[in-house]
């Protein structure tokens, strides 16, 4: 690696483009930073949707952001989908590819969900070569995402902090840290969420994503339908100070308000872009987790609208 | 036995094989699918999947166990929402539930996931068992016809179309000599489809889009054409006749030979209709089913 982010650029403070704003974003044009695409939402279409994000690349910087790439799988590599998510990167320009450390599915089926993996040596070098296949095969470094996960193996000995910074080292790929991921996983399987930022090899960070997730007592769960809460917040102050700064997204998901609720989440990031304490909103705090507790169903992680595009 | 020293891909389709269970984390883990891949028992789980300080092995598995099948489900509700009325909730989520077990997802894409639910409904026909009462005899044969309708739809909406050519207009298609229309071909819009359905599906649908609760209708014999125009999907009903025509035109046959092949055809009565033929192509041409036209060699 010769640059931090490997050279990618700051894009400032975008949001997740969702099927329920195209009317605002096409009407209005928003004066937003950048929008991330769901990558299969759009590969594939040669309808309404296709044409919506062709309009949108030509108008803000693009990022492509995967959910089936299945880095983490043992099934061979797809190159019928790495043939299409390449063709729709040179239409659209996106600044760079992501996707997630995880598997969707074995034995030619598909799960549709981000699964985790064991982290030990063997999956560690599993995983760096298959990212060296992908981004020679899309002619550019990878980025990839620290998933929010319900489970551990017995088979891991390496934290997930590791086993990312090795992945990054070895494969020379970038990252997407998901600061609510990692206040999710944190909660979930009892570990420092500070630790797991302040280890992580900062200028190998590229972006940065915030969401809201649902409180179910026992776990958290990472439903992206909601607002950031203060830990999450507080997080994403750690990561931009160990970062200097990098391109930041919202994603939301399920329970979607209107576009300018969803802009507005997103540009409360300025605020904590300076160690000065952010004024408490009452909402919690890292030390104390499960104090908000989800009210109704909001069981599902990874949200339909996140990986599905819905016809309008 | 202890899962402890089990290799990545043991892990992987052991833990798929529990998650797409239909019988939860505990019949998963007993079922003989996931024991061939790792064979742990449930009191070994931890040998596998460690739990937290707050849930043990198998609720943390539950967790993508239940968002397995409801990520999957409500995908299929958002696509199928006049099917999932005509047959209720209760009978629509079993049958959805059922056909995740009998047409997995084989793609790295959703939009592929409900493909094949009209054909399980004509194949397994479980919904025929349940029928609500008051339904008639040709009940089942409509809610597959729904569902057929509905994937139809989708698949028009996000497939190829015809937005970024020209198309055939209404004064290129006046231009043409008359005596040349009998070796002209017609060149359909890739999104153009032509069903044939043994309900009205389309009215059903078309009411419940207008916030209204119809009964399902009784059968009558009827011909769609679902085509997009500038992104929007469109239904016509068509007369047989049309339906007839068109569908000679787009398999490819000159106008002239369609027109042959339509007059053959003894339940419809080409002679009162023939004078229709220019009001027809007009309103074909208009709403877009042709993209153009060229001259066969004769």
């Amino acid at each position: 690696m010769t640059a931090a982010r490997l050279g990618y650029p700051c894009l400032g403070l975008g949001v997740g483009l969702r099927t329920v704003h195209f009317p605002y974003i096409l009407e209005h044009h928003p004066a937003v930073d950048w929008f991330e695409v769901i990558s299969e939402n759009f590969m594939d279409s040669a309808g309404r949707p296709r044409w919506v994000v062709d309009q949108i690349a030509e108008r803000y910087p693009t990022v492509m952001h995967g959910v089936s790439l299945s880095i983490g799988s043992t099934d061979a590599l797809n190159f019928e989908y790495l043939r299409k998510l390449k063709r729709l990167a040179d239409a659209i320009r996106p600044h760079w590819i992501s996707d997630h450390l995880c598997w969707t599915g074995v034995m030619g089926l598909n799960a549709h969900d981000l699964l985790p993996i064991p982290l030990n040596e063997d999956t560690l070098r599993h995983v760096v070569a298959r990212i060296r296949v992908v981004q020679e095969f899309l002619e550019r470094p990878l980025v990839l995402e620290n998933p929010s996960t319900y489970v551990t193996f017995a088979q891991s000995t390496l934290s997930e902090w590791e086993f990312l910074t090795r992945m990054a080292e070895e494969a020379d790929c970038g990252l997407l840290l998901d600061v609510n991921n990692v206040y999710v996983s944190s909660v979930n399987h009892d570990f420092d969420p500070r630790e797991y930022i302040e280890n992580m090899p900062h200028e190998r960070i590229v972006q940065c994503h915030l969401a809201g997730h649902a409180n179910c007592r026992t776990h958290l769960i990472d439903t992206h339908d909601d607002h950031v809460i203060d830990p999450v917040w507080e997080l994403y102050r750690l990561a931009h100070r160990l970062t200097g700064g990098i391109s930041t997204l919202l994603e939301w998901d399920a329970r979607i308000p209107e576009f300018p609720v969803v802009h507005a989440e997103v540009l409360k990031a300025r605020q904590y872009m300076n160690d000065l304490p952010a004024p408490p909103t009452g909402v919690g705090s890292v030390a104390a987790p499960l104090e908000r507790v989800a009210a109704g169903p909001r069981g599902v992680s990874n949200p339909l609208a996140y990986i599905v595009g819905e016809m309008t | 036995m202890s899962g402890k020293n089990a290799s990545l891909e043991q892990i992987q389709r052991w833990m798929q094989s529990v998650l797409m269970h239909p019988g939860g984390v505990a019949a998963g883990l007993c079922a003989p699918e996931a024991r061939a891949h790792l064979d742990v028992a449930a009191e070994d789980l931890e040998s596998v999947i460690t739990r937290s300080a707050a849930l043990g092995s198998a609720e943390r598995l539950e967790i993508y166990v239940d968002a397995y099948h409801e990520r999957l489900l409500e995908c299929l509700r958002e696509e199928f929402t006049a099917t999932r009325e005509a047959l209720g909730d209760e009978l629509y989520e079993a049958l959805a539930f059922g056909y995740l077990q009998h047409y997995p997802s084989h793609s790295y894409t959703l939009n592929l996931l409900g493909a094949n639910f009209a054909r399980y409904l004509a194949e397994s026909r479980l919904h025929a068992q349940a029928a609500p009462s008051g339904a008639g005899p040709n009940w089942p044969d409509f809610v597959i016809e729904l569902a057929a309708f509905e994937r139809a739809l989708r698949d028009v909406f996000d497939g190829p179309g015809s937005e970024g050519g020209g198309g055939l207009n209404l004064e290129e298609l006046a231009a043409i000599p008359v005596e040349n229309w009998g070796a002209l071909r017609f060149l359909k819009a890739a999104c153009l489809q032509l069903h044939r359905f043994e309900h009205p599906v389309h009215a059903y649908w078309a009411a419940l889009k207008n916030g209204e609760h119809p009964a399902a209708p009784p059968p009558r014999t009827t011909y769609l054409a679902i085509n997009r125009r500038q992104y929007v999907v469109e239904r016509h009903e068509l007369s047989p006749a049309q339906f007839a025509l068109l569908e000679q035109l787009i398999g490819g046959q000159t106008l002239g030979r369609a027109i042959v092949r339509v007059g053959e055809l003894p339940e419809i009565d080409w002679l009162s209709v023939e004078q229709e033929l220019q009001p027809w192509f007009a309103r074909w041409t208009s709403a877009g089913f042709f993209v153009g036209v060229r001259l066969a060699d004769v």
